[in-house]
């Protein structure tokens, strides 16, 4: 090989007509952007967390349980005291706050945190002080300010929570917030421990998360006290241990899986771009045949040549990825400054050079190998094509197909490789590379056929400009295929996304009628079902007030937990150590139940069962990660008395419904006298009749936390779209990359464009008619684009909610209309600007052509 | 920079002219000003009774498509269009109360290329004929729409000797047979001397006119 030709004719090539090809690049651009973006952002976050790991969590051990801590571990927390590490405690719960003398009530997160909280990090407060009077037990509240923005509260102002009130003295900030607790929970408000003691809100039963926090004495291992903690802690593993590194280890990869999913989309966009560059450098190379015959005349060796333009193809995957780079960067420094975009401590944010140098490798390698698919036809071109240009042959050789297999088969793995990087996982990586082969397959096969028979089903008696449109969709060198594609498949994305949200949304509106207008109350008291009960009563409701009875699981079939749990994976052990919550029931929900095994409590006791055995009816899925099945013994720990029952059936259930669901039913008169609380259902459709009785609720059972599921729904309604609303921008991103091959591909046709529109004005083709026939070929093109992407999705989604959801309810015809409408109209306005000057040529230039 | 300078000329109307000279000597500037392609800076051009240059552009189109026809030394097909297609489409491009009905369109295309010599090519695309039955379509469309003056620019320079001879006869042929005007622009002087007048060409003016003619 000469590498001196290699290299300068790569350069003058460079000069010529692949700049054409080279703008196919900035869509591969696009890819690496998104690429780069996210992988330095997650490295930001991981820093950040670092960084601030004893921070987010407060100290550096925390133990936590969602019971009490024992008089043992009370114990336990003093005598580290007295070795020199500080502690601190926080209880945090659930609960509704209303602002007194109005109806506005939402849930909050209340945090009551003993003095020293927290033990790392400085909290700051507005005024000056206020954190302080908390810690001071003063009896007053300080709130995150997104709290105070919800219920419209200014400093100096009082939240009622239950039974007693509280004045909010101040906002506070530098405590971590975890968003999506924040979301689904509600912002926090911190007050002191013993005034969250003294108000019974987190007593015995009710829903309340225990931690002690651990700074550690000056020259003393987190790691190992940690390990000591969690060796001295009981074993029933019901108090988890974790290290300030731990919990930033967690987020960070918390986030890197996040990324990880997003950055698909930045993979398909980089896919896209490189199927735009193959697509383009097959068309130039089509021009390119004579010069590479005259070049192999001249006496250059095949693989100089084919040298030349590998090289020539590399430098553009160098630009594409570098281009990318860039744009990645600036999207990590600009994603974080987004309205909305809510971090829960700070980011460490500075250029990434790992995420860089990732990004131009798979940028450059990825478009290598899509360029290289088309270049392998260089080395198979003879001198004779020079003099005789069927010497080049019009379809590939066997060899060359088999190396076209070769790098085909390569670009699969490189596919599997970064999907199985991006997720961490070898199997989703070849379930994403199985799904995007066959979206892009689909695509391309459905738009080939389209382009294929539209011109034949365009009737002879169609006006001009749809014919010519159909038949110019074939123009040599158009890359048709490749525009349809990419533009296909971001219109995939935003329909499917847009099927699966409007189903979702579906399904939460059906749950409205079905029992989401509910009120749910629990911690009741045994003491006070009744009068609860009356209460509703006086609403016009039959309360079915259910016992509610804290158990966790002993022994099953005779064998110790402590030595079941020996040899389990770590993921698999919660299941065996949780605490339940048990109930007592004479029948089966007709609306959310279904009995699938055994019988429910008329049968005889299965065979197994002792004399005094409990019968109790177990979820499916739950036995299944138990190892129970009818017959099954189980020995239950109830407040320290064992309690022995049997697996009499098992039952699915519908956990979507809003219905009260349990785990595990026990036969009615099996638990009498075990302490229990209860709940009710207060099915009340009327928003105006749940205030009135959540204001009732807290005035005179200030213990019993009231839900409105309807907040329910509507959290989840808006996570649904705040999650549609992330991947439709993201599918954005990839309509974006279809433009950007769309206007490439539309800059390789320009010449050809020009001629045409110069033959046809010679043969008298008015200006008009010219622009025409150009707008429908754009809006034919788009439209294309547009119908094959929204059918596939909706064949897609369809797929997907039947096998992942509830099944398909409903199609956004609306949506699907927009996007049809949409995309034809900005490939049209996109034609217009990049190629409109078409129009306007002067008709003498085709005669200068010929010379 | 003046390309073209002083020329008068006059072809009568059903006779054959050839306009020769060296390349850069201003032959295909003139060959656009007498199609009406573009506007001259000064002088006028009559084609039958209308002065072409006093036409706007978009009435320029018009005139051409009812009246004038175009061989060119390239062919110029439209790549993604068959054979008859390409043929069909000076007629399609007629105003709509102009235009033939589809039927004759059809028959009209797919009688001259029988003319021609390519029947067997109908839904060939460009890409699938040969240079000489890609020129023969190109002759074919030319006449299809029945023009009053037929302009080939080089018809013969991208051919061999053979193919240039199918081109030339189909193209004489047909123009006796229509009865047309036909300049044709050429440096092949046994081409321009089948023609009634030649012109000779020579840095932007015409010179003496060729004693033989």
């Amino acid at each position: 090989m000469n590498l001196d030709f290699v290299v300068r004719h790569a350069f003058r090539e460079s000069r010529s007509g692949i700049r054409r090809v080279g703008f196919f690049t900035l869509a591969v651009a696009l890819g690496v952007a998104v690429l780069v973006g996210l992988r330095s952002l997650q490295v930001d976050v991981e820093e950040g967390a670092r960084a601030e790991a004893g921070q987010l969590l407060g100290g550096d051990i925390r133990l936590e349980a969602n019971v009490p801590f024992s008089p043992e571990v009370t114990a336990l927390l003093d005598s580290l005291e007295m070795r020199g590490h500080a502690t601190a405690r926080v209880v945090s719960v659930a609960s509704v706050a209303t602002v007194p003398g109005t109806d506005l009530s939402r849930l909050v997160q209340l945090e009551g945190v003993g003095p020293g909280f927290p033990l790392r990090g400085s909290p700051t407060a507005d005024p000056a002080g206020a954190w302080d009077r908390v810690l001071r037990g003063e009896g007053v509240a300080i709130g995150d300010p997104s709290l105070l923005g919800q219920f419209g509260l200014e400093v100096g102002d009082t939240l009622s929570l239950g039974g007693f009130r509280v004045p909010i003295v101040g906002v506070v900030g530098g405590l971590p917030v975890d968003p999506g607790a924040r979301t689904v929970v509600g912002s926090p408000l911190y007050l002191s421990l013993d005034r969250m003691e003294a108000s019974g809100l987190a007593g015995p039963g009710s829903v309340a998360r225990h931690r002690a926090l651990v700074r550690t004495a000056t020259g003393t291992s987190t790691d190992a006290l940690a390990e000591e903690l969690r060796e001295v802690l009981p074993a029933d593993g019901r108090i988890t241990v974790r290290t300030a590194q731990e919990q930033a280890e967690g987020l960070a990869n918390a986030f890197g899986y996040l990324a990880g999913f997003l950055g698909l989309v930045g993979l398909a966009g980089l896919l896209l771009g490189g199927v735009g560059v193959g697509s383009a450098i097959h068309a130039f190379l089509k021009d390119r045949v004579p010069s590479v015959a005259v070049l192999r005349c001249l006496g250059v060796d095949r693989g100089s040549v084919f040298g030349a333009y590998v090289l020539l193809a590399l430098l553009m995957g160098v630009a594409g990825a570098a281009l990318g780079v860039v744009g990645g960067v600036a999207l990590q420094f600009l994603v974080p400054r987004m309205p909305g975009v809510d971090v829960p401590f700070s980011l460490a944010q500075a250029p990434r050079p790992g995420a860089m140098a990732a990004g131009m490798l798979t940028g450059t390698w990825v478009t290598l190998l899509f360029a290289l698919i088309p270049l392998i036809r260089v080395r198979s071109i003879p001198p004779m094509a020079a003099l005789r240009p069927t010497a080049a042959g019009e379809g590939a050789t066997a060899g060359e197909w088999a190396r076209r297999g070769a790098v085909g088969a390569l670009l699969v793995l490189s596919l599997f490789a970064l999907a199985a990087i991006q997720l961490r996982s070898p199997m989703a990586g070849a379930a994403v590379t199985v799904a995007l082969a066959l979206t892009l397959g689909a695509l391309a096969g459905a738009s080939s056929l389209t382009v294929r028979l539209l011109p034949r089903l365009v009737p002879a008696g169609a006006p001009f400009a749809l014919r010519h449109a159909a038949r110019a969709l074939n123009r040599p060198g158009n890359q048709t295929r490749s525009v349809l594609v990419a533009l296909g498949f971001g219109t995939f994305l935003l329909a499917a996304v847009a099927m699966v949200e409007a189903n979702l949304r579906a399904g939460l509106t059906l749950e409205r009628g079905m029992g989401g207008e509910s009120a749910l109350l629990f911690d009741i008291q045994t003491d006070q079902v009744d009068a609860v009960a009356a209460l509703l009563r006086n609403e016009g409701l039959e309360p079915e007030p259910v016992p509610l009875i804290p158990a966790s699981l002993r022994e099953i079939d005779g064998v110790a937990i402590a030595d079941l749990l020996e040899g389990l994976p770590p993921g698999e052990r919660w299941p065996f150590r949780r605490l339940y919550r048990n109930t007592v029931r004479s029948d089966l929900d007709p609306v959310s139940e279904e009995l699938v095994a055994g019988s429910w409590w008329s049968g005889a006791a299965p065979a197994g069962a002792r004399p005094g055995d409990a019968r109790i009816s177990v979820e499916v899925d739950l036995a299944e990660q138990l190892g129970l099945e009818v017959g099954s013994r189980v020995v239950w720990d109830v407040q320290g008395i064992p309690v022995p029952s049997v697996v009499t059936s098992l039952r699915e259930v519908d956990w979507g419904s809003f219905r009260p669901n349990f785990f595990v039913i026990f036969e009615p008169g099996s638990l009498d006298g075990a302490p229990a609380t209860w709940m009710v259902l207060a099915p009340l459709g009327d928003a105006e009749a749940r205030a009135r009785l959540q204001t009732r609720v807290a005035t005179d059972f200030p213990n019993v936390t009231f839900l409105d599921l309807s907040t329910i729904l509507d959290t989840l309604e808006n996570l649904t779209a705040r999650v549609a609303g992330v991947l439709q921008a993201l599918s954005a991103v990839l309509l974006a990359v279809g433009g950007a091959v769309l206007v490439a591909s539309l800059l390789a046709t320009r010449f050809e464009r020009r001629r045409e529109a110069a033959l046809l004005r010679i043969l008298g083709s008015s200006a008009a008619l010219l622009r025409r026939r150009s707008l429908v070929e754009f809006l034919v093109l788009g439209g294309i684009a547009a119908g094959v992407g929204i059918v596939l999705a909706v064949g897609a989604g369809a797929a997907l909610l039947h096998w992942s959801f509830d099944g398909l309810r409903t199609i956004p015809w609306g949506i699907l209309v927009v996007l049809g409408i949409a995309v034809p109209v900005v490939a049209a306005v996109v034609g217009r600007a990049v190629v409109g000057d078409s129009v306007r040529v002067s008709p003498l230039e085709l005669l200068r052509e010929g010379g | 920079m003046e390309v073209l300078r002083g020329i008068t000329l006059e072809i009568p109307s059903g006779t054959t002219a050839a306009i020769t000279g060296p390349s850069g000597s201003g032959k295909t500037t003139l060959l656009g000003i007498m199609a009406g392609l573009e506007p001259p800076t000064s002088g006028r051009v009559l084609l039958g009774e209308t002065d072409v240059t006093a036409l706007t552009e978009e009435e320029r189109a018009g005139f051409r498509a009812r009246n004038v026809g175009f061989v060119f030394q390239t062919f110029q097909l439209l790549p993604a269009l068959t054979a008859a297609e390409n043929v069909q489409l000076p007629l399609e491009l007629l105003p709509r109360r102009e235009r033939p009905s589809r039927h004759e369109i059809r028959d009209r295309a797919e009688a001259l290329l029988d003319r021609v010599g390519v029947a067997h090519r109908l839904q060939h695309l460009p890409s699938q004929l040969s240079g000489g039955e890609q020129q023969r379509v190109a002759v074919a469309r030319a006449f299809v729409a029945r023009p009053r003056i037929l302009f080939a620019d080089e018809p013969t320079g991208n051919l061999d000797a053979e193919s240039g001879a199918r081109v030339v006869d189909g193209l004489e042929e047909l123009n006796r047979a229509e009865g047309t005007t036909l300049v044709t622009v050429t440096h092949d002087l046994t081409l321009a001397a089948r023609s009634d007048r030649v012109f000779r060409f020579g840095a932007g003016a015409l010179l003496p006119e060729d004693a033989s003619s």
